[in-house]
């Protein structure tokens, strides 16, 4: 199943790592560029480096208590994706699997969220939270991420549509009700789209700036996108520190990364009726 | 179908069971601001928070300043505590601003744009005017900067930037240069870098500001009869000035002397290319001045000379110590004692201590020699940004199209100075703010 | 009424997500579509002015050209996209999902741009393309190809295409991910027979994967339209608020910033009278565009389907 044929193949593989290796080089750049020291950037930006050290995380962990931004952005990113999770998969189901008046009007309503800008409609959200009393908390951020489903859904849609039918039909046949059904069954077997899903939107959730700089008004509960923004915005005079809170940003990024991507491949493809 | 209930209502629970707990953790932390809302006349025996908004944006450079800043001010005040959040980016505060909850204080750009005087317009600013702040410290701009339709709406700023030249000395000595008396002198510094094949002045043509900030400079120098003039709204201004400067700005960027390539370098890859020794001078601001503090090489400053020797800088009140106090908050008395704070004597040297800012008012210790040598400036001349949005109105932007048009044309050689000046002219007469 | 959902069990599915996006998302977008028919700076009272601001912004001949432009460039990006990144994407994504050697890496690097934020990516290139100090030129020179050398990112006419190569570069791991999990998606037993046919590796992709896949490759085709008119980021800090050199690198979303939220820099200078509702007006205009598009896709795909 696995013989790759062909020149062609061989040509693209060769180009795949080339375009892999420049683009890699650039993260190892950066990481490079974390380890120097500021005066080394800033007279010395492309020599070699007089010497090497750990100052810039140093003073990221002691002086700005980076764990926290970690934390913060962590339980952030756990709910969020959790949550999204669910509730697209579950809206996707619900579309694409049962015929329904208004069914496409309703892909459509959940596709508009992309199309908006979200810093307009901002008020409103935020009277919202204020009344709720959600201000400063994390459960306002991740209640407005978790409704940012419309890329989801709109993705997963067709593929819980084209879940073959008999497994549904035995499944029902054999007594299990329709949430057991979605979720034992036609759930798991969407897997690999899942996962795939599961880490972009990771990465967005992760990397969100807006919402945590409306809605998370206390150094104690800001995220790490807000740091990086402090030292991004006079980058010149902040480039070690820039380089070295984008590092530390992204390795959890890259562990969820790993983990998911390589979930997405094993396995066999959604089987056939196999008896 | 029992199951499938009993799943859904589980899904619920775990939802607001998670936002339950977040809120309690959240709570805490509110409960403690929304607390003390007992009367304001109360004085001395109830502690009081005040919540204050800094400028996200410069969080880096501001926070050790802030820090010992707060620190003191608590020592002096110990019934009032200061919960200081970077929290003030111009979309947060739009936010608050129109969602009704701006914090106890927060940080304004004075009249250097309008829109402090629009929430002071509306009713969003607490009138400082009752509290008899002391001025007598702080000059004229300075009170100026503070007052809307004659009250006085947040703290003087103390201190001020401008746009200077930048230069290394080991490459001026190399060729024997040294700072320009004079503007005569200025033009052979830099035809003589060209001829030895530097680059005489390290320009970033790409970024709306960073090709600005030469014409910042040049902009008083030369012209600033003419500026004047038409901040003044006098009609029939003579251009003539102006026309030159807009020449010369053209003529540098023809000659050479702002490297190769200039129009392709952003603000950083001229900045860069300074820093690495790859260029004699660069016009940048005085509140990078710690940037250059990490260079290996010797770096000097100096502010423009005029033809007749006059060293000039512009006028640009610093808004990294300029706070407005919200109309609505419950503790106005508090919240002026922040005020008067900021524009005491204690909280400026701090300032000073950690930034090197340039002063405008008389009694502080510069930080170090170079504070001295970029405050070695014979006058304030008008800056051309300000002065421009001075006489402008919704529909004519002179200063937007300075920007936006104007410099990158001249840049290109795809304008003269004439029609530069020309433009400008047209612009301010279409304003009804002339 | 327990008969009622018995019969329509979608509407429990759809329930939780619907009710949380129609609060968080449909509600703002509607209060903010309100906005645009008032006057309003967004500090001071609202005046309102019915269909005024649409009519001003296509009558202001500035305006309209400023949005041609901005939309012009929208559109590359987004043709762009489709015809040459998208099927590297499927390419890619083939490899990987035939497991050639290196794939773990291949996902990691290629996906790596997206754990970067905005800013370092662009100060990188920078670095790299920068005309005096930039590593590219620097190489050039040391190889003896000085008079190559040129100022990349500074070349007015290149600026757009230098903006869709970085959101490219930056975007590629992610239509490839989308497609990796959509070929897993295929059902065996369409492979099965199709080795028993003896296809080859590529024949197998055009003739049995593409097909499959047909679906999500035109999700993806709308989404890159959708986000060709909401990409901001790269144009924002390569051109700053007014878009560039004569607005070289302007588009949609940048146009509606500026008009929104444009008059806020550090040197000051004045607030427009109405630019909250000029701004909910351009938002509005925006979003038509893209939803109009939408609603044509959909609904010749689903016809296709049903």
């Amino acid at each position: 199943m696995n013989k790759h044929q062909g020149f062609m193949a061989l040509v693209i593989k060769g180009l795949m790592w080339i375009y892999s290796l420049i683009t890699f080089s650039i993260l190892i750049y950066m990481i490079y560029n974390s380890f120097r020291t500021r005066q080394d950037i800033l007279s010395n930006t492309f020599g070699m480096p007089k010497k090497l050290n750990l100052d810039n995380f140093k003073k990221l962990f002691v002086n700005d208590h980076f764990y926290r931004y970690f934390l913060n952005s962590a339980v952030i990113l756990v709910f969020s994706l959790i949550l999204i999770t669910l509730l697209s998969s579950m809206t996707a189901y619900g579309i694409g699997r049962y015929k329904f008046k208004f069914r496409k009007f309703t892909r459509i309503y959940f596709l508009v969220g992309l199309m908006f800008p979200v810093q307009l409609g901002i008020v409103p959200i935020f009277l919202l939270m204020k009344n709720l009393n959600l201000i400063n908390n994390h459960a306002s951020v991740i209640l407005i991420l978790s409704a940012g489903i419309s890329m989801p859904v709109f993705m997963l849609t067709d593929f819980f549509a084209n879940l073959p039918n008999e497994i549904y039909e035995a499944a029902i046949i054999d007594g299990a009700g329709e949430w057991k059904t979605f979720y034992k069954i036609m759930f798991p077997m969407a897997k690999p789209i899942v996962f795939s899903i599961c880490i972009i939107m990771s990465v967005q959730v992760w990397n969100q700036f807006f919402m945590p700089l409306i809605f998370l008004q206390s150094e104690a509960y800001k995220t790490i996108p807000l740091i990086i923004v402090k030292y991004t915005k006079n980058l010149l005079s902040t480039m070690d520190l820039a380089m070295a809170a984008s590092v530390l940003s992204t390795v959890p990024i890259l562990i969820i990364f790993v983990i998911f991507s390589e979930r997405i491949l094993e396995g066999v493809a959604t089987g056939g009726v196999k008896g | 179908m029992k199951k499938f209930y009993r799943a859904l209502s589980m899904v619920l629970l775990v939802v607001v069971l998670s936002v339950s707990f977040l809120t309690a953790c959240g709570s805490e932390q509110s409960a403690n601001s929304t607390e003390a809302s007992g009367s304001t006349a109360e004085k001395s025996s109830q502690p009081v928070t005040l919540k204050i908004w800094g400028d996200t944006d410069n969080q880096a450079i501001l926070e050790a300043s802030f820090n010992e800043i707060n620190e003191a001010f608590t020592k002096k005040y110990p019934n009032i505590k200061l919960d200081y959040q970077y929290s003030g980016s111009f979309d947060s505060i739009n936010v608050a601003l129109q969602s009704d909850s701006l914090p106890d204080l927060f940080w304004v750009q004075g009249n250097k744009s309008t829109k402090m005087a629009e929430m002071a317009k509306q009713g969003f600013l607490l009138p400082l005017d009752d509290y008899k702040l002391d001025s007598s410290r702080f000059p004229e701009q300075s009170i100026e900067y503070a007052t809307v339709d004659g009250k006085i709406y947040c703290s003087f700023p103390s201190f001020f930037d401008y746009a200077i030249m930048y230069y290394n000395k080991d490459i001026f000595q190399k060729y024997g240069l040294d700072k320009p008396k004079n503007w005569g002198e200025f033009e052979n510094i830099v035809k003589t870098l060209k001829d030895k094949g530097e680059t005489a002045i390290s320009f970033g043509g790409k970024g709306d500001f960073d090709r600005y900030w030469l014409m910042q400079v040049l902009a008083p120098t030369l012209a600033n009869d003419v500026l004047q003039n038409i901040k003044e709204h006098k009609a029939d201004t003579d251009y003539k000035n102006l026309i030159d400067t807009f020449n010369i700005y053209r003529s540098f960027a023809e000659k050479g002397y702002l490297g190769k390539d200039f129009a392709a370098t952003d603000g950083a890859g001229a900045q860069l290319a300074f820093t690495n020794g790859k260029a004699a001078m660069l016009v940048d601001g005085t509140w990078n001045n710690q940037v250059f503090a990490s260079v290996n090489f010797n770096v000097g400053r100096f502010a423009l000379p005029s033809k007749d020797g006059v060293l000039y800088s512009q006028s640009g009140p610093s808004n990294y110590n300029t706070y407005a106090v919200s109309a609505k908050t419950k503790y106005p008395d508090e919240a002026v004692k922040y005020i008067e704070f900021l524009n005491d004597k204690e909280s400026q040297q701090i300032f000073e201590n950690n930034l090197g800012a340039i002063p405008l008012v008389k009694d502080l210790t510069p930080k170090d020699e170079s504070v001295k040598e970029m405050a070695e400036y014979d006058q304030v001349g008008n800056n051309i940004y300000h002065v421009l949005s001075g006489v402008a109105d919704e529909t004519a932007r002179p200063q937007d199209m300075l920007l936006a048009d104007i410099l990158p044309k001249l840049m290109t050689s795809k304008m003269t100075g004439e029609e530069a000046a020309q433009k400008i002219k047209d612009e301010i007469a279409k304003s009804s703010a002339k | 009424m327990l008969s009622f959902f018995k019969k329509r069990p979608y509407l429990l599915f759809i329930a939780p997500g619907f009710i949380l996006y129609t609060i968080l998302v449909i509600y703002p977008i509607a209060a903010a579509a309100v906005i645009s028919l008032y006057r309003w700076n967004g500090i001071g009272p609202k005046t309102f002015v019915g269909f005024n601001n649409y009519i001003e912004l296509f009558n202001n001949k500035d305006m309209v050209s400023q949005l041609w432009n901005a939309l012009s460039h929208s559109l590359m990006i987004f043709i762009l996209t489709v015809i040459f990144v998208i099927p590297v994407q499927i390419i890619m994504a083939y490899m990987v999902y035939s497991k050639v050697r290196g794939k773990s890496f291949f996902q990691v690097a290629i996906f790596s741009p997206q754990f970067i934020s905005t800013p370092v990516i662009i100060f990188i290139f920078t670095l790299l393309l920068d005309a005096n100090i930039g590593v590219v030129n620097k190489f050039l020179e040391s190889i003896g190809q000085g008079h190559l050398t040129k100022p990349w990112l500074g070349i007015p006419e290149f600026g757009m295409y230098i903006v869709w190569i970085m959101i490219s570069w930056a975007g590629m791991g992610v239509g490839m991910m989308f497609f990796v999990g959509a070929m897993k998606m295929v059902p065996v037993d369409c492979l099965e027979s199709a080795y028993l046919d003896g296809a080859g590796f590529w024949k197998r992709l055009i003739t049995i994967f593409l097909p499959q896949i047909k679906v999500t490759i035109l999700n993806m085709v709308l989404i890159s339209y959708i986000f060709g008119m909401t990409i901001f980021d790269f144009s924002y800090l390569l051109g700053g608020t007014s878009g560039g050199i004569e607005r070289n690198v302007d588009v949609m979303s940048l146009f509606f910033y500026r008009m929104a939220f444009g008059d806020t820099n550090p040197l000051g200078g004045n607030i427009s009278q109405n630019s909250m509702g000029m701004g909910t007006t351009i938002a509005c205009v925006l979003f038509l565009m893209i939803f109009i598009i939408a609603l044509i896709q959909l609904l010749i795909v689903y016809r296709k389907e049903e």
